[in-house]
């Protein structure tokens, strides 16, 4: 038998040890008789007190004795099964991570110290535990997904907790490139799964080399998108090839399409179209000026709506008010982007940087252009991972914390020896004088 | 054997004449036509001519008549005292038991010799009074009279005994550890009057001899009497309640009246025996 907490079996022998001293040391005044000639006794102070101990004094301090030490193996929480011993590691690795350098990545997974057990939990959009290093080496060559921390978090805390009934600490590694878009809103939630700090090793993902920048537009010079494009481009703002049309798309643009490159599609604003001044979010850029926002049919729906689930378009700006300014749809090899907003002929809206950042974004690969280098998650998200959280939430594995049957039945012992004890406690002499007062 | 076979044919004759008129066994002040000679008497003009005695007066020339003594009935009372300091042992009442036994033990000799017994208990709730009766069931009233109580508080024997009519027999049967000294007094007065007084001293022997372990004793009629005993204090209970023994003895027997202490650990029937051989053959003395 263990016990979750010994500490209270401490506490309850120290308190044991407290009554034992005060039944032996306590001066005890002689029982109350009734005693009819009591008259005749001189009337004087004892001499001397009772400091014999009756066998009734040895039975109450041992029904005390054992209610203390009932109670505290009660709050001890015994359980039966061995002590674990020994230490354990959790090796979690986002596949991602494989996609740079191999060797690179061996060399850290070498580098983390093993202990007496250790396990491996590869993760992308699923997990998969494995038990060796050469199982998990394996597992990371298959072609990564975009990977998701919340699950492999949830794999891993898992693998920790069947652990931890046999080993007596559990340490816990993640191995990720640890990019923004690995993080969710479940991320922090499956964090504080686990109470104890998370050991975090980022590895580097390189960009995989310079993409060719071609922007194939109409050659309109009074144009402002498109001159807010070239000026974007000469900025070197722009990646990626793309075509852009101002009017309705044809069968050459969808042949550009179907090779596996981006058509833009960016209506121009019908003439006298009103113009407001709104802001448009596309990538990590908003621009705010001056708009002529309209809606755009797409087939059944408007391009404001977002995606239904089954539709391979994906919103790729937004209004400052929430509604999608423009929408992409994955088309054969390429992507095909229509975008809901013009911008006013007058006015130098399209100089500014803002607008020129929010057109690269438009103009650029399908997906967006972070495919192109990995955006590193900010430091207060990573340090939220690696320390231990203030509360722990929940437990993915709750075998620790079933309820203590064992507990239980020791503190309702307990519970009725104290009983006893208040009956037991209860002296004839006392009786006896209560009756005399009584009369 | 019980109580009432191991006494049966004692009697218990009074101490003093009896006063009553009925015909009894006790020696009567009166002195009538009984057949026993009691003594010779001059002739004086008014009396019985039928009692002068012929044969005397024809062998002194003078005439003298035969005297005789009456027997009469002597009404006894037993004032019993039921106060809480004769329920001790507490777990056991042995004070009470023998009291009760040392009740009805001499009510059955005083029966046996036709007399009739009363019975005057001193308890809080009202005192049970029985007059003095002879007939049967006597005896059994008595017995579940006093049965039926459980002795508690502190109630004064002294008014008991100015109820009491002059020239009857008292027994008083008391620890006497309350208005021991009033009581006495009273009793006087009706040994005054011609009545006869028998105190009877009921005592434990826990009392006597208390056992070794130190206790703190509490009067059961006086909460605020709380005294501490052990073996220091021990000798000196004993010394205090033996003087106090001895006083109170040679006090009633001064004021006229038999004083007998008995043990709760003594028979009963032998406790009977000696409280009616100390009326026998002592000479009585007037109060003063």
């Amino acid at each position: 038998m263990s016990f979750l907490a010994p500490g209270w079996i401490a506490l309850a022998a120290a308190a044991s040890l407290v009554v034992v001293a005060i039944h032996l040391i306590a001066w005890r005044l002689p029982r109350t008789v009734v005693f009819p000639t009591a008259r005749f006794v001189p009337d004087e102070p004892a001499r001397r007190a009772a400091r014999t101990v009756r066998l009734a004094d040895l039975g109450l301090l041992a029904l005390r004795v054992a209610i203390l030490m009932a109670g505290g193996i009660a709050m001890a929480r015994p359980v039966f099964g061995s002590t674990p011993t020994g230490q354990a590691t959790v090796i979690a690795i986002d596949k991602t991570a494989a996609a740079g350098d191999t060797a690179a990545l061996l060399g850290v997974l070498r580098s983390i110290p093993r202990r007496d057990r250790t396990s491996f939990v590869v993760f992308d959009t699923t997990a998969i535990v494995e038990r060796d290093d050469a199982a998990a080496m394996r597992s990371l060559s298959a072609r990564p997904a975009l990977a998701s921390l919340s699950v492999g978090l949830l794999e891993t805390i898992r693998e920790a907790r069947r652990l931890e009934h046999d080993y007596e600490r559990v340490h816990v590694v993640l191995v990720s490139p640890l990019t923004r878009e690995s993080f969710d809103e479940a991320t922090v939630r499956m964090r504080a799964l686990w109470p104890d700090s998370i050991r975090l090793i980022r590895v580097a993902v390189p960009s995989p080399g310079p993409i060719p920048v071609s922007i194939d537009m109409p050659s309109g010079a009074d144009d402002p998108v498109l001159a807010g494009i070239r000026l974007a481009r000469s900025n070197g703002l722009v990646a990626g090839t793309a075509r852009v049309v101002r009017d309705a798309a044809d069968a050459i643009d969808s042949a550009w399409v179907d090779s596996g490159r981006v058509l833009v599609v960016w209506p121009r604003a019908a003439a006298g179209a009103a113009e407001r001044i709104d802001g448009v979010h596309a990538g990590d850029y908003t621009a705010i000026g001056h708009f002529i926002g309209f809606g755009v049919r797409l087939q059944t729906r408007s391009l404001e709506s977002d995606p239904e689930p089954g539709d391979s378009g994906r919103v790729v700006a937004r209004w400052v008010n929430g509604a999608a300014a423009a929408r992409e749809v994955v088309r054969g090899g390429g992507c095909i982007r229509t975008i809901g907003f013009d911008v006013p002929d007058v006015g130098d809206f399209v100089l500014t940087p803002s607008f020129q950042h929010v057109a690269a974004e438009l103009v650029g690969p399908c997906g967006g252009s972070r495919l192109f280098g990995p955006d590193v998650a900010p430091d207060s998200l990573i340090a939220a991972l690696a320390a231990p959280p203030n509360a722990v939430v929940a437990k993915v594995t709750d075998d620790a914390h079933a309820p203590n049957r064992l507990a239980a039945v020791i503190l309702v012992t307990a519970i009725l020896l104290a009983m006893m004890e208040m009956i037991v406690r209860r002296q004839p002499g006392d009786r006896s004088l209560s009756e005399a007062r009584a009369r | 054997m019980s109580l009432f076979d191991s006494l049966r044919g004692l009697s218990w004759p009074s101490r003093r004449r009896a006063m009553g008129s009925l015909p009894g066994t006790h020696r009567s002040r009166l002195r009538g036509t009984a057949p026993e000679l009691s003594e010779y008497r001059l002739y004086r003009q008014g009396d019985d001519p039928r009692q002068l005695d012929w044969k005397l007066l024809a062998r002194s020339d003078r005439a003298y008549i035969r005297l005789a003594e009456d027997r009469s009935l002597l009404a006894t009372w037993f004032v019993v005292d039921a106060s809480a300091s004769m329920a001790f042992p507490a777990e056991s009442h042995d004070k009470w038991l023998q009291a009760t036994k040392l009740t009805l033990g001499l009510a059955s000799v005083a029966l046996a010799a036709g007399d009739p017994v009363g019975l005057l208990v001193a308890h809080p709730s009202p005192p049970p009074r029985t007059p003095p009766r002879s007939r049967r069931g006597t005896l059994a009233e008595m017995s579940a009279t006093l049965g039926s109580i459980v002795p508690t508080g502190s109630v004064a024997l002294a008014p008991l005994l100015a109820d009491a009519r002059p020239g009857v027999r008292i027994v008083v049967v008391s620890d006497f550890l309350g208005d021991e000294e009033p009581t006495r007094k009273a009793a006087s007065a009706l040994l005054a009057a011609r009545s006869d007084v028998h105190a009877v001293h009921v005592v434990a022997y826990e009392e006597l001899d208390p056992s070794g372990q130190a206790i703190r004793a509490v009067d059961p009629e006086d909460a605020s009497i709380l005294r501490p005993l052990d073996d220091v204090m021990r000798a000196r209970y004993v010394a205090n309640f033996s003087e106090w023994r001895e006083r109170t003895a040679a006090a009633w027997r001064h004021a006229g009246a038999t004083w007998t202490s008995v043990g709760t650990d003594e028979d009963p029937a032998f406790a009977v025996r000696r409280v009616i051989g100390s009326s026998s053959g002592e000479a009585v003395v007037h109060a003063r």
